[in-house]
C-alpha cells in the first residue's frame, strides 16, 4: 500500500500507574499497533509525521493530559487548513488502564490515575466528539484495550481542544469503534510469543485485543484482493478475542461498533489473506485418529496421534483440530506471529 | 436458496434449537460472519457446507460450538456453563456436598436472633468454596460480622454460632432477626467492605458467597424465601433471579424472559424476583407505567418497608415526572442500580439523602463491583456512632475531583454550577459543598502549587490576549476563595 497523506494518527500507550497498578504490555502493544500504522507495504500507510505516539515513563510521571492535547494539536494544526477532500481517516489507538461509567464511552487512565485522582484519566467520548467536530476526517477509527470496569464516581476529563463551534462539515464522519471488552468487564494480558524459538522474538505481554487487532490487521481478516474491510475486523475482532482470552483461562467479550455502511466501508491496509506456518503437537494421551478442517469443510490432514506432531500451512478463516475418538475439537486461527505457531492439543 | 444464477445450490439446513427460553443462539461462518441468531426459540438456516461456530448466550456466560456441516444439520446448541455461589441444581459450581447443608441449615438456627424484638425475619449465609479441592483444608479467613443500621456489632461468624466443614469448605450462619436493615461486613486484613443488608418481616434472606481464599463479595447472590420453606437448590423462581441477577451484573439490558414471565403471570410470590424485574422495565427505553405499577403494587404487599421498594418508587417517579417530594432514603437500597439513580436525583432533589444519614455517608465510598449496594467500611466507634471525619486527613477523592472540576471550568470558562459537579460525581450536591469548604480550610502549599501549576499551564494554552486576562481574573477570584 502506498503511503497514505490524508490519514494520521494518535497512538497512546501506558505502562506506569505508580499509585494503582502498573502494566507490562501496554507500551509494546502501541509500538506494534505503530509498526502496523507506518507500514506501506501491508500496513496503514501512514506518513510519520502524521503519526504521534505517546509512550508513558515513569519518572518524571508521564504522559499528563496536555501532553496528549499537544499531540493532537499537532494534528489539528497540520489538517486545519485542508478541505475534507485532503484528509480522510484518524486512528486512536489507546493501551493502559480504562474505566467506564456506563455503556456508552469509557475514560482512559493517565499515569496519575488512582482511587483518589479518579478524573486522571480523558473521557474517551469527548475526545471524539472534538475530532469529529472539526470536520475534517470523513473516517475515525477509535481503538481501546483496555478495561470498562465500573468504578463509582469517576469520570475522565474533557479534552482540552474544544472548538467554539462545530465546523461546518463536522457529522458527516463514519466511525468504527472496538472496545476490548464489554462494559464492566476486564480486559486482559497474557505472554505471548515466549514458545516462538523459531522467530526469535523476545517474550512479551500482549493484550488479548491487540493480539486479535494486529492478526487481523496483517491478513487474518483479509479479503482475497488485500486490505481488511471494517466489517471483516470487527467480525474478527468479536470471534478471535475471545479464543485468544479463553485459551488463557480468561473471560473477554470484545465490543465493536461499525458505523460504516457496508456498501462504502474503508479498507485497512493492504495485506493479503494470511498464510501460516503451524506445528500442532498432540498430547501423548491421545491415541486415535486426528483430523484438521479447514473454513470449507474440507479435511486437511487425518492421522493418528502418533504422527504429530505436524507441521502444516494454512490460510485465513477458521480451522478445526478434531480428535474423532474423544470428540474433543479446538479450533485454530491466525494470529501475527514471526515464524511458526504451535498448537498444544 | 441459489448462490448465483447457474450456479448449483449446495446449501443445506442448519437448524440450532435454543436449550433454554434465556440463551441467545447465534451463527458464525469460518470468516466469523454472522449468518442468522433466535433467543430462546429455533433458527433455521440454509447454509452451504463449511465450518460453523454456534454460540449460546445467557445474559453474558457465553459457549461456543464448532460445527462440520456439510449436509443437513439439526442440533441443540449447548448451554453456557452456569456458575453461581447458590448451589442450585444445574450449576457447573454446585456439588451435593454443599447443597445438602445448605438446604439443612436454612431450616434450622445455628446463631441467637439477631436484634431485640419481635422476631419477624430470618438471616441465613452460606459461604462455600467453587469446591472441596479447591479449599485445601484448613479455615477460612477473613471475618464475617452482622451490624445493625447504627453499626453496632450483632454477630462475629465464628465456631460458636455457624455449622462449617473445613474438608468440603463450607460454613452456615442461620438466625432469626427482627426485620430491618442491617450491615453486613467483611474484613481480612486492612480491608473491609460492608454491604447493605435489608431483612424484610415474614421472610427469609438468603445470603450465598464464593470462597477462593478470601470471600468474594461481588459475586453475593440474595434470594427471599417464605423460613418455612427454606432454600431449594432446584427452585426455578430461584434460578430465574440467579440469572437476573448475572444480568444485572453484566449491565445486560435485555430483560431475563423467565423474569418477566415469573414476574407477571401468576407467580408473583417472590419479592426479589419483583424488584429485578421493576428494575429491568425501568431501563427499558420506553417502560410500560401500567406494568410498573402492577409489579410495585404487588411489592408494596410483600415488603413494605423495604428500602430497594422506595428506591424504585422514586426512579418511576422521576421517569414519569411525578414529584418527589415525598421520599426519604436514609437507609440505602441492596441493589446498588436503585442507590446510584437516588444519588443522582439528590442533585436537584436533596431532600432524598437526609444529611449525615447512612446513604449520604457511603455516597464517596461506594463499590462499584457488584449489582448490590457495598462500600469501603465507615469507621465506626464503639458505641456505633459514626466518627467525625478526620478534618487533616489526605485529600479525599471528592476534593481533587471538585480542584479538578474547577480547572476545567476555568478552561472552558463556564459559568460554576455545583449541581453539575455533583451531578456527574453521582454525590450529594452537599458532598461537594463539604468537599469546597474542607479546601477552603486548606493552607498547604503543595495543594495551592497543584492549581497554580494546572493555571499556568492554561495560560500558555490562550492566545487572546483579552481572554488571558479574564481567565487570570477569574482565577485569582477562584484561588482566593479556595485556597486562601
Amino acid at each position: 500500500m502506498p503511503q497514505q497523506p490524508t490519514d494520521y494518527a494518535l497512538i497512546v500507550g501506558i505502562d506506569d500507574y505508580p499509585n494503582f497498578r502498573s502494566l507490562e504490555g501496554a507500551k509494546n502493544d502501541a509500538l506494534a499497533f505503530e509498526e502496523w500504522v507506518l507500514d506501506c507495504d501491508q500496513g496503514g500507510g501512514v506518513p510519520p509525521e502524521n503519526c504521534h505516539t505517546v509512550l508513558s515513563q515513569p519518572d518524571p510521571l508521564r504522559p499528563i493530559q496536555d501532553d496528549i492535547d499537544e499531540e493532537l494539536e499537532e494534528i489539528l494544526s497540520a489538517i486545519k487548513n485542508n478541505t475534507p477532500a485532503e484528509v480522510r481517516r484518524f486512528y486512536l489507538y489507546f493501551s493502559g488502564h480504562g474505566l467506564s461509567r456506563d455503556r456508552l464511552g469509557m475514560d482512559l487512565c493517565l499515569g496519575k490515575w488512582s482511587r483518589t485522582h479518579r478524573r486522571q484519566a480523558l473521557d474517551a467520548n469527548d475526545y471524539h466528539k472534538v475530532v469529529a467536530g472539526w470536520g475534517k476526517f470523513s473516517e475515525i477509527i477509535l481503538l481501546y484495550d483496555c478495561c470498562r470496569v465500573r468504578m463509582s464516581n469517576a469520570h475522565g476529563r474533557e479534552c482540552g481542544l474544544g472548538s467554539p463551534r462545530p465546523a461546518d462539515a463536522a457529522g458527516s464522519d463514519r466511525c468504527f469503534i472496538g472496545y476490548a471488552t464489554e462494559f464492566q468487564n476486564l480486559a486482559m494480558e497474557a505472554e505471548v510469543g515466549g514458545a516462538d524459538s523459531l522467530g526469535g522474538q523476545e517474550s512479551l505481554i500482549r493484550g488479548h485485543f491487540t493480539s486479535a487487532l494486529l492478526a487481523a490487521l496483517w491478513g487474518g481478516a483479509a479479503r482475497d484482493e488485500g486490505g481488511v474491510p471494517a466489517s471483516r475486523l470487527k467480525d474478527y475482532l468479536e470471534a478471535a478475542t475471545i479464543e485468544i482470552a479463553e485459551r488463557n483461562g480468561h473471560k473477554q467479550t470484545p465490543e465493536i461498533i461499525n458505523g460504516f455502511l457496508s456498501n462504502n466501508e474503508p479498507v485497512f491496509g493492504a495485506a493479503l489473506p494470511a498464510s501460516y506456518n503451524l506445528e500442532i503437537r498432540f498430547n501423548p494421551a491421545r491415541v486415535g485418529e486426528m483430523v484438521l478442517v479447514g473454513p470449507d469443510n474440507q479435511e486437511i490432514k487425518r492421522a493418528p496421534a502418533a504422527t504429530g506432531p505436524w507441521r502444516v500451512q494454512l490460510s485465513a478463516g477458521l480451522h478445526i483440530i478434531e480428535d474423532t475418538a474423544s470428540g474433543d475439537i479446538q479450533p485454530i486461527r491466525y494470529e501475527k506471529l514471526k515464524g511458526v505457531r504451535y498448537v498444544d492439543f | 436458496m441459489s448462490t448465483s444464477e447457474g450456479a448449483v445450490d449446495n446449501t443445506f439446513p442448519f437448524v440450532v434449537h435454543a436449550p433454554e427460553p434465556e440463551i441467545n443462539v447465534t451463527v458464525y461462518d469460518a470468516y466469523d460472519r454472522e449468518r442468522g441468531s433466535a433467543l430462546g426459540t429455533t433458527l433455521e438456516l440454509q447454509l452451504p457446507s463449511g465450518l460453523y461456530k454456534v454460540r449460546s448466550d445467557r445474559m453474558g456466560q457465553i459457549e461456543d460450538e464448532f460445527i462440520r456441516h456439510g449436509g443437513a444439520t439439526e442440533t441443540t446448541a449447548k448451554l453456557p456453563p452456569y456458575y453461581s455461589p447458590a448451589p442450585l441444581a444445574g450449576a457447573k459450581s454446585s456439588h451435593e456436598y454443599y447443597t445438602g447443608p445448605s438446604q439443612q441449615y436454612s431450616l434450622e438456627t445455628t446463631a441467637p436472633p439477631l436484634g431485640d424484638g419481635e422476631q419477624d425475619a430470618h438471616l441465613f449465609v452460606f459461604i462455600r468454596a467453587a469446591s472441596a479441592q479447591a479449599f485445601h483444608g484448613g479455615r477460612f479467613h477473613g471475618e464475617l460480622s452482622i451490624m445493625d443500621r447504627d453499626g453496632n456489632t450483632l454477630a462475629k461468624a465464628d465456631e460458636s454460632n455457624t455449622a462449617f466443614n473445613t474438608e468440603d469448605g463450607w460454613m452456615a450462619f442461620s438466625a432469626k432477626s427482627v426485620s430491618g436493615f442491617y450491615i453486613a461486613r467483611y474484613r481480612i486484613g486492612d480491608f473491609s467492605r460492608d454491604v447493605a443488608v435489608f431483612l424484610p418481616s415474614q421472610w427469609q434472606t438468603q445470603v450465598f458467597l464464593t470462597y477462593h481464599g478470601v470471600v468474594l463479595p461481588q459475586g453475593m447472590r440474595v434470594f427471599l424465601a417464605r423460613p418455612g420453606d427454606g432454600f431449594h437448590a432446584s427452585d426455578e423462581i430461584i434460578r430465574s433471579v440467579d440469572i437476573a441477577l448475572t444480568g444485572l451484573q453484566n449491565n445486560d439490558q435485555r430483560i431475563p424472559s423467565g423474569v418477566m414471565h415469573d414476574a407477571l403471570y401468576g407467580k408473583f410470590d417472590n419479592p426479589m424476583l419483583g424488584l429485578l424485574a421493576a428494575h429491568f422495565l425501568l431501563r427499558s427505553e420506553h417502560p410500560d407505567g401500567d406494568l410498573i405499577d402492577t409489579v410495585l403494587g404487588n411489592l408494596r404487599r410483600l415488603i413494605p418497608d423495604s428500602p430497594d421498594l422506595t428506591a424504585l418508587e422514586i426512579m418511576a417517579a422521576s421517569r414519569f415526572e411525578a414529584p418527589l417530594t415525598e421520599f426519604v432514603v436514609p437507609f440505602p437500597p441492596m441493589l446498588r442500580s436503585g442507590l446510584e439513580a437516588i444519588l443522582t436525583l439528590s442533585a436537584d432533589h436533596p431532600q432524598l439523602i437526609p444529611e449525615d444519614s447512612l446513604s449520604d455517608r457511603i455516597a464517596t465510598r461506594l463499590l462499584g463491583d457488584s449489582p448490590w449496594s457495598s462500600w469501603d467500611s465507615l469507621n465506626y466507634q464503639d458505641t456505633g456512632a459514626l466518627l467525625a471525619p478526620d478534618e487533616d486527613e489526605e485529600v479525599d477523592w471528592v476534593q481533587a475531583a471538585v480542584l479538578d472540576s474547577l480547572e476545567q471550568i476555568l478552561k472552558k470558562d463556564d459559568a460554576y454550577n455545583i449541581k453539575d459537579i455533583a451531578r456527574s460525581l453521582r454525590v450529594p450536591t452537599r458532598t461537594v459543598g463539604k468537599a469546597i469548604d474542607a479546601l477552603d480550610r486548606r493552607t498547604s502549599t503543595d495543594l495551592r502549587g497543584t492549581l497554580k501549576k494546572g493555571l499556568e499551564s492554561l495560560e500558555n494554552l490562550l492566545q487572546d490576549d483579552d481572554q488571558r486576562a479574564r481567565i487570570r481574573e477569574k482565577a485569582a477570584s477562584l484561588v482566593s476563595r479556595f485556597l486562601k
